[in-house]
C-alpha cells in the first residue's frame, strides 16, 4: 500500500501547475507520511507473522496496535545514530561503547519523525503555508528511506527486526 | 543553496526542537532534486548538531525564494 500512497502524495503535489492550492499540499505531505507509517507497520508485522497470503489476516490485525506516539520515540532514538544504554545492554558494541545503527535505518526513522510532524501540521495548523519545493523533495526522500531500508532488511535480516520490533 | 535559517521550535508533541528553512537557488527545479540527496543533506545537518552537542531534532523545510515570497504577499 505504501507505493500507491507516496503515487497519490506525488500526483496532489503536482496538481494546479501555477499555484498549488494549500489543500493539495497538505493532502499530500499526509499521504506521504502514511505511506513511510505503513511501510514501517508492514515490514514489522511481515517479519512477526511471515509473508505468506495465509497469514494476512493475522499481519493486519497486528499493524492496527501500532501508534504513532510509541513509533515517533522509537524512530528518534534510531535516528539518533546510537541506542540507550539500558536497551544496548548485552548487544554487540564498538570502541567507544556505542551501538551503531546504519545508515539506512537512521535516514528512514528521521524522515519519519520529520513527516509526522509535518503531517499533523499540515492537518490542523491553518497558520502554515505549504511550499510546493518542500512537499515534493519530502514525497522523494520518503521513497529512497523504504527503498533503502528495505534492500538494508534482505541484506541484514537481524539489525533491520530489531529496529522494526523495538518500533 | 542560498541560505539556511534557524529557529526555536516547539513540536506537535511539546517537545523543544529546531526549524531550519533552507533556502534553494531560484533555478533549482524541485522534481529534479533527488530524495537521497536532500536526505544526505538533512543527515550531514543532524549529525553536525549532534556533533555540537545540541540533541534538539531539527525539522528541515526547503524552499525557493518566489515561494516565500507569495506567504508575505498573502
Amino acid at each position: 500500500m505504501h507505493e500507491d500512497l507516496f503515487a497519490q502524495a506525488e500526483i496532489l503535489a503536482k496538481l494546479d501547475p501555477r499555484k498549488p492550492k494549500q489543500a493539495n499540499l497538505r493532502r499530500a505531505i499526509s499521504s506521504a507520511y502514511y505511506g513511510i507509517f505503513h511501510f514501517f507497520v508492514d515490514e514489522a508485522c511481515r517479519l512477526q507473522f511471515g509473508t505468506q497470503h495465509a497469514q494476512a489476516a493475522y499481519r493486519h490485525t497486528l499493524g492496527r496496535a501500532f501508534t504513532h506516539s510509541v513509533m515517533k520515540q522509537a524512530c528518534i532514538s534510531f535516528g539518533g545514530g546510537t541506542l540507550k544504554a539500558s536497551v544496548m545492554k548485552g548487544l554487540p558494541h564498538d570502541d567507544s561503547g556505542n551501538y551503531l545503527i546504519p545508515e539506512a535505518i537512521q535516514d528512514a526513522a528521521s524522515t519519519f519523525v520529520e513527516l509526522q510532524e509535518k503531517r499533523s501540521v499540515a492537518d490542523y495548523d491553518r497558520t502554515e503555508r505549504f511550499k510546493r519545493s518542500d512537499v515534493l523533495i519530502m514525497i522523494d526522500q520518503a521513497k529512497s528511506d523504504c527503498a533503502n531500508f528495505a534492500e538494508l532488511c534482505a541484506k541484514t535480516l537481524v539489525i533491520a527486526r530489531r529496529y522494526v520490533l523495538t518500533s | 543553496m542560498i541560505r539556511v535559517e534557524v529557529e526555536d521550535y516547539t513540536d506537535w508533541d511539546g517537545a523543544p526542537a529546531l526549524r531550519m528553512l533552507v533556502v534553494l537557488d531560484e533555478s533549482v527545479d524541485p522534481e529534479k532534486v533527488s530524495g537521497e540527496a536532500a536526505g544526505q543533506l538533512k543527515s550531514v545537518i543532524r549529525k553536525s548538531l549532534r556533533k555540537h552537542g545540541i540533541e534538539l531534532f531539527p525539522y528541515i523545510f526547503f524552499a525557493k525564494p518566489s515561494e516565500l515570497a507569495e506567504t508575505k504577499e498573502e
